[in-house]
């Protein structure tokens, strides 16, 4: 694994790492609550990143363990992610603020370093990926626009789509965005008008035998599916998590009377949480 | 950069997603967000800042994506590469008119605004 790091030990120079600018599509013009997030992962993700970069030594040894990552530790990581996903889902009730940053930070760290092992698959496969010899899995984005379009033939769908991705937004990673479980009717039914002529890869019967993530990859088919899943997953569980700190933003505001509370600073909300 | 006499701005641009991608002018609109997507059924390339994923929306008209920030891995552009939709990234002037066309000559990876 090591000789293999060695041999492309000029790969990471090439890979589709991300730069200061991309952190912008994570989230678009963020409020100053939001910027605390943004930042916190900026900060993740360079505390990783650079020392790799100053260091040769550092950075043959990251792209090994990058190998051994795609070959058999992005399991692990999809385990992990489970567990935290499961967790979300039971307690939601009993999150603070600190909690569900602290949630939300462990999946953006998991997250980077399937990003980063992304990168590296990529350099490896770029032929196999850009001649779409291997395939992306289904993702939730995908899930949630046929959800989105089915409504135009069955209204029953916006309780479905509202109950299964409620979460999502404009701007997901915005908290002042409303959720679409916020949105009304006739909001949702506009919404969905955009996706009418949609083309879409996916159909209603692939959801319900939807198992993506196959436990002992062996072709590049499989890792670079494993590795879109994960990545998928991760983004889904950290909006997940986002939706609930909006909501907990909000008691907080409600309890405080604060009108303007996504303009706050991250520290100042902390305070007022823990005022009894 | 040389300009010529027709045309108002042209880049080297970086292709992010080949999808099917071919020389040619193209009716372009620039858009901030989904709510964009009705004034723009007839462009068959859009200009966006940044690949937010809510611009998949967009996929059902368009054939080609302008982008000032992303990378081949971005989340839309993994998702576009599956549906065929091409995505360059080009660091485009700010004050470009909404919407005009654009000429792309994928030989020399150029784009130009005309």
């Amino acid at each position: 694994m090591f000789m293999l790091a060695i041999k492309q030990k000029d790969s990471l120079k090439n890979a589709p790492l991300i730069e200061d600018e991309d952190f912008d599509e994570f989230i678009y013009q963020p409020t100053p609550l939001s910027g605390h997030l943004k930042d916190s992962i900026k900060m993740l993700y360079l505390n990783k990143v650079s020392p790799i970069k100053k260091n040769f030594f550092k950075k043959l040894l990251f792209q090994s363990s990058m190998l051994t990552y795609l070959k058999i530790n992005h399991v692990v990581t999809f385990k992990k992610l489970k567990k935290i996903d499961d967790l979300i889902k039971l307690q939601t009730n009993n999150f603070s603020l600190a909690n569900l940053e602290k949630s939300f930070l462990e999946v953006q760290n998991l997250l980077i370093d399937n990003n980063l092992s992304l990168s590296i698959f990529y350099l490896r496969n770029k032929t196999k990926i850009e001649s779409n010899f291997i395939h992306a899995p289904f993702t939730f984005e995908e899930q949630s626009k046929l959800f989105l379009k089915m409504i135009q033939s069955d209204s029953s769908y916006i309780e479905k789509f509202k109950k299964q991705f409620g979460y999502y937004s404009m701007n997901n990673y915005e908290l002042a965005s409303r959720r679409f479980s916020e949105y009304s009717k006739t909001e949702i039914l506009k919404l969905s008008k955009l996706t009418a002529n949609l083309p879409m890869r996916i159909k209603k019967t692939d959801l319900d035998v939807l198992e993506q993530f196959v436990y002992n990859p062996v072709s590049d088919k499989e890792i670079y599916g494993n590795i879109l899943v994960i990545r998928d997953m991760a983004k889904d569980i950290s909006i997940r998590i986002i939706a609930l700190l909006r909501r907990r933003v909000l008691e907080i505001a409600n309890l405080h009377r604060i009108a303007e509370p996504f303009q706050c600073r991250w520290e100042e909300l902390l305070e007022k949480e823990n005022q009894k | 950069m040389r300009l010529n006499k027709n045309i108002s701005w042209q880049g080297k641009y970086e292709k992010l997603v080949s999808g099917g991608l071919s020389d040619g002018v193209f009716p372009y609109k620039c858009v901030k967000d989904v709510l964009d997507f009705n004034q723009s059924l007839s462009y068959s390339v859009i200009f966006i800042d940044h690949l937010d994923p809510d611009f998949f929306i967009f996929f059902s008209s368009i054939k080609c994506i302008v982008t000032r920030k992303g990378s081949s891995l971005s989340h839309l552009s993994i998702l576009a590469r599956e549906y065929q939709i091409s995505v360059i990234k080009v660091d485009f002037p700010v004050e470009i008119p909404l919407s005009g066309n654009i000429n792309i000559d994928k030989e020399n990876n150029i784009l130009c605004l005309c």
